[in-house]
């Protein structure tokens, strides 16, 4: 077992190299990078004194050779691609993701910053999501057919059906104090007299704020969860050995709960590595509207504004966290069910 | 004549299917002494198990017990509010599956699922529980109790985990062994040595048994009393002997005459056609369509199961 493990661990490492030198390549070739960009700003610029002094065109191609030379070594773009890469590669082996073209700080810092706020709704998140989903599954596959399976279905499904970010405008417009009731706080983390408030009214204040986004952050993850459970743990019943458990004379219910969930809980359980990924990510929607600086945000303005060290090393931790999580689900896997061994 | 451990009078258990309902098990009765092993024989879906787990009230869902008596030691079993059958189940009357793989639950040791069925129905201690399962193990046969205790029911072999399932069943010393089909998922060898543990755990602790098995070989071997199932009937019933012997209706004598033997070179005989289906059972006796001797009567109404000496019933037009 610590052999196949020790195997998993290794092959991260050509795979993480793959997904890097794909994404590196895909973005880097994208136009509107920051060479570009600067191109753009100072044609804008020469445009504008042009109009104004009436100076010749010659000077400002020729400036523009000059300068461009310069821009492109400040962005390191005047190598070719694969001597950037592997330049890009060898800083981050040692730990350097470069300085972010936009911000201007070093990009684990910048990333870094944005973690804890993440990490908390995700893990919130996660949190809610299995304590409704497992206890909700099991009474919908123990109540198969009836009006609460029904009743139940419907809730889910409307929630997988709203798009997290719609809510979340709706939520504003009814609870933010606009037209109708002033319940929650609209935007942020925190109130402004954060800092004034007794420990206890800072985890009220903290909990109203974060209220509305986790709402919007859950609301599509009940239904697949949900459902799972249910038709997992519908399956297991269907099983011979819960009839043993009847025969043995156990109530039907704790033939269920004792037998029963913990067979249906398999599949479920290896879903849990699979989220350590997605707990990072974020929801630049929700987060947008909610004007929280999270992950989702900091990777969809890299992205738009081609900070390419920002968007690698994003990906990057990223991937490897997803990588990490399905050798987690695999331990996970192994954990609960006793036939499984590597 | 001994006090029947258990009496079985005029079951019925039906299933809803489009609309209407059909009986799968139609008036079945049959007596079981204490102590003595009554073998239930038939084709697959003759209702055979179901009938076993009646006894149980474990009919699967949507079916029903629709009508019918089970007098358990003078108590009505149909009648008895749910926590009694709780109780019931496993102390009293106990039940091998016919397949011990899945009968077990996967994830968890064997020693666990067998403590369970302890557990349920005494108040002994933990230690105490652990000591009596070991016991037992080692009663059934398993060649290292302590190890098995601690595997899980994949580690076992075929044979291991039947005993296993049979260690579990005894463990409460029931009155009554309901054996579902104990030896088909085995291979021949490990059969006959289950068949002689069941054998051997019967007498020792004088339980009455219910065999159910479509081999007519392990009847042959372990019990005293058979009675024939067809197609949710009860069409013959004799001590074992006697059917062997002079066995009277005409499936019985194709059951009979359908055993491969070594010491004569002729083709088997079938019996033709196949078991009919429960939706559309023929409207007079059920295997006339099949019966090599069947006449205008049979086809018309349905015989009844009467004697045709003390000890031998047969429902048949052509005995009666």
């Amino acid at each position: 077992m610590r052999a196949y493990f020790c195997k998993r661990l290794l092959l991260l490492i050509p795979t993480l190299l793959g997904i890097s030198l794909a994404c590196f390549l895909i973005m880097q070739m994208v136009p509107g990078g920051p060479v570009e960009q600067a191109l753009q700003k100072i044609k804008y610029q020469a445009g504008e004194s042009e109009a104004g002094a009436g100076g010749s065109s010659q000077l400002t191609t020729e400036l523009n050779q000059e300068e461009l030379m310069n821009i492109k070594k400040y962005y390191g773009f005047d190598k070719p691609i694969l001597t950037r890469y592997l330049l890009w590669l060898g800083k981050l082996l040692q730990g350097d993701l470069g300085t972010s073209y936009i911000y201007e700080k070093p990009v684990l810092e910048l990333i870094a910053s944005r973690i804890p706020i993440s990490l908390t709704f995700g893990l919130i998140s996660m949190f809610i999501t299995y304590l409704v989903c497992i206890p909700l599954g099991v009474q919908k596959a123990l109540k198969h057919q009836s009006p609460f399976d029904h009743l139940s279905s419907i809730l889910v499904f409307l929630g997988y059906a709203i798009p997290g970010y719609a809510l979340g405008v709706l939520l504003i417009v009814l609870f933010g104090g606009g037209s109708f009731w002033d319940v929650f706080p609209i935007s942020g983390l925190v109130s402004d007299n954060f800092e004034d408030l007794t420990w206890y009214q800072q985890i009220w204040d903290y909990a109203q704020h974060l209220f509305l986004p986790i709402l919007c952050y859950t609301i599509g993850g009940f239904a697949t969860l949900t459902l799972l459970m249910k038709n997992s743990l519908m399956e297991e019943l269907n099983k011979d050995y819960i009839r043993t458990a009847l025969a043995k004379g156990l109530p039907y219910h704790q033939a269920v709960l004792r037998h029963g969930l913990r067979n249906a809980l398999i599949p479920i359980a290896t879903n849990i590595g699979m989220i350590i990924g997605v707990i990072l990510s974020g929801s630049f929607l929700i987060e947008t509207i909610f004007t929280i600086d999270g992950m989702g945000l900091l990777g969809y303005q890299s992205i738009i504004n081609r900070d390419y060290p920002v968007a690698l090393g994003l990906i990057i931790i990223s991937s490897l966290l997803s990588l990490v999580g399905r050798i987690i689900s695999d331990f996970c896997l192994a954990l609960v069910d006793p036939r499984i061994r590597f | 004549m001994t006090e029947s451990l258990l009496k079985v009078s005029n079951l019925a258990i039906t299933f809803p299917h489009e609309n209407q309902k059909i009986t799968v098990v139609n008036g079945v009765s049959f007596a079981l002494p204490q102590g003595e092993v009554l073998g239930l024989v038939g084709e697959s879906g003759c209702g055979k198990s179901l009938t076993a787990l009646s006894l149980l009230r474990l009919v699967p869902s949507p079916g029903k017990i629709s009508n019918g008596q089970i007098l358990w030691q003078g108590k009505e079993l149909l009648q008895l509010p749910l926590p009694e059958i709780y109780r019931l189940r496993g102390k009293e009357i106990s039940i091998i599956f016919q397949n011990p793989l899945t009968s077990f639950n996967p994830v968890q040791t064997v020693g666990k699922q067998l403590s369970e069925a302890l557990e349920l129905h005494s108040s002994y201690s933990p230690p105490e529980v652990r000591d009596l399962v070991l016991t037992q193990m080692q009663q059934v046969g398993l060649p290292q109790p302590l190890r098995q205790y601690q595997s899980y029911p994949h580690e076992l072999s075929g044979g291991m985990r039947q005993r296993a399932l049979i260690a579990m069943a005894l463990i409460g010393q029931p009155q009554l062994l309901i054996a579902d089909e104990p030896t088909t998922a085995l291979d021949v060898t490990i059969q006959a040595q289950i068949l002689d543990l069941l054998q051997l755990m019967q007498k020792k602790q004088r339980m009455g048994v219910l065999l159910i098995t479509h081999n007519l070989g392990i009847v042959a071997r372990i019990a005293d009393q058979v009675a024939v199932m067809y197609a949710g009937k009860i069409v013959e019933t004799a001590p074992v002997q006697e059917l062997f012997q002079n066995p009277l209706h005409p499936y019985t004598q194709g059951l009979l005459g359908a055993i491969p033997r070594l010491d004569r070179q002729e083709i088997l005989y079938t019996i033709p056609g196949t078991v009919p289906d429960p939706a559309h059972l023929p409207r007079g006796c059920a295997f006339a369509p099949r019966c090599p001797e069947r006449f205008k009567v049979c086809l018309e109404q349905i015989p009844e199961l009467s004697p045709n000496s003390p000890q031998h019933q047969v429902a048949c037009w052509l005995k009666t």
